[in-house]
């Protein structure tokens, strides 16, 4: 139904379900005894996300009211966030794979080792900042480049595709 | 609608408006719908290419955000989020009152959703006057030497994509309230009632989607580094 009215408890309910999480996310973050990971890279900033999904899904559904909507006005009220995720998962198969040193156009212009702005001085990785996580610097297989040697030049080009 | 029939309407029209496109009211109210999620669905969008530039340097330099979020205050944040999230209640409630023909309540809430607004920006400005006070305002203030940056260069790129992030969110608090205000005179004068709700139930999601972005920028900002003090 169209004309449809939704009564304030579950209003006030979804206010102490959304001020419960918004404390669990703080506390997953600041708390040490509950915090997960010390990695910069770890999963923390997931958890927090995660939950953050889980409150936009009540403030959409109880105060924007989809629950009592249309499917097609449901159907709209996901539509954005699975739009969403269609751009990160093209924009991770630019960035966040193995080759992402060698491919990147936007981002890895500087040459290692040239970056005026980190003082002269760039990760070997080409501006990646290696976590224990991440292992080292990556080396990429040779038999993609034809046997990546030593680290490149000041100026020169940073890999040569095949 | 079941009130009519108990108390007379004294909000808004005393019968139900169904324009001349549509053939129901049902089909009124469901074009509403729809038109202001497409709406919020570009909002989405614009919003989305911020995330993604975030997404992409916080996986670059996971390091740099980590030591960068740090110089936020999360309790700041944490209350303003917590101000959002009444606020989103006191909007929901000042709907719900003007689709049953409470007055009062409507005007309260819709009053306090205002003031709550305000409140949030007050404290953003207090927390922008704080950064811009320890040098941290990308461009000419910034001042990264006193604050041990592994990597200042870097950091600088984290407090540009946060004052781009919260200062664009911060505008549509600002549209929020602008909107919220003429709505307050019309609901005052006695605009919208049990027969003609529908643009105060727009408005609040246009209020609830802004809520919705606060949601992720807060993890986002101020939650990516470890336990620790503030500085």
């Amino acid at each position: 139904m169209s004309h449809r009215i939704i009564p304030v408890k579950y209003y006030l309910i979804n206010a102490v379900v959304l001020t419960l999480l918004m404390v669990l996310t703080v506390v997953a973050a600041k708390v040490p005894a509950f915090h997960f990971s010390d990695n910069p890279n770890g999963i923390n900033l997931l958890i927090a996300l995660v939950i953050a999904i889980a409150k936009a899904a009540c403030i959409v559904s109880v105060f924007m009211g989809s629950y009592w909507s249309s499917s097609l006005v449901r159907l709209l009220s996901v539509a954005g966030f699975l739009w969403l995720c269609i751009f990160f998962m093209f924009m991770a198969t630019d960035y966040a794979n193995p080759l992402e040193e060698f491919g990147t156009p936007y981002l890895d212009v500087q040459s290692p080792g040239t970056n005026p702005l980190a003082g002269g001085q760039n990760h070997p990785n080409i501006g990646r900042e290696l976590t224990p996580a991440h292992g080292g610097t990556y080396t990429p297989p040779p038999h993609l480049f034809g046997g990546h040697e030593a680290e490149p030049a000041a100026g020169a080009p940073v890999a040569e595709h095949h | 609608m079941s009130n009519t029939a108990t108390q007379p309407i004294t909000m808004g029209p005393a019968e139900p408006i169904v324009s001349s496109q549509y053939e129901t009211r049902e089909q009124q109210t469901e074009t509403a719908f729809i038109g202001m999620w497409l709406f919020l669905i570009q909002e989405i969008m614009f919003f989305g290419g911020l995330f993604v530039a975030y997404a992409v340097y916080r996986y670059k330099f996971p390091v740099t955000w980590y030591e960068s979020s740090a110089h936020l205050n999360y309790w700041m944040g944490g209350t303003n989020t917590v101000v959002l999230l009444l606020s989103s209640v006191t909007m929901a409630s000042s709907v719900y009152a003007t689709q049953t023909g409470k007055r009062a309540m409507q005007l309260w809430n819709l009053g306090l959703t205002l003031v709550l607004g305000t409140v949030f920006l007050v404290v953003k400005y207090f927390e922008y006057k704080e950064k811009f006070g320890h040098g941290l305002w990308p461009g000419w203030n910034w001042n990264p030497d006193a604050l041990g940056f592994t990597d200042p260069s870097h950091a600088q790129l984290f407090f540009i994509l946060y004052f781009i992030m919260s200062g664009m969110h911060a505008f549509h608090m600002i549209i929020g309230i602008s909107v919220g205000a003429v709505f307050w005179v019309l609901c005052y004068k006695r605009e919208y009632g049990p027969n003609k709700y529908l643009p105060v139930e727009m408005f609040g999601f246009y209020w609830h989607f802004v809520d919705i972005v606060w949601v992720f920028l807060f993890p986002m900002l101020y939650l990516v580094s470890a336990p620790g003090p503030l500085h």
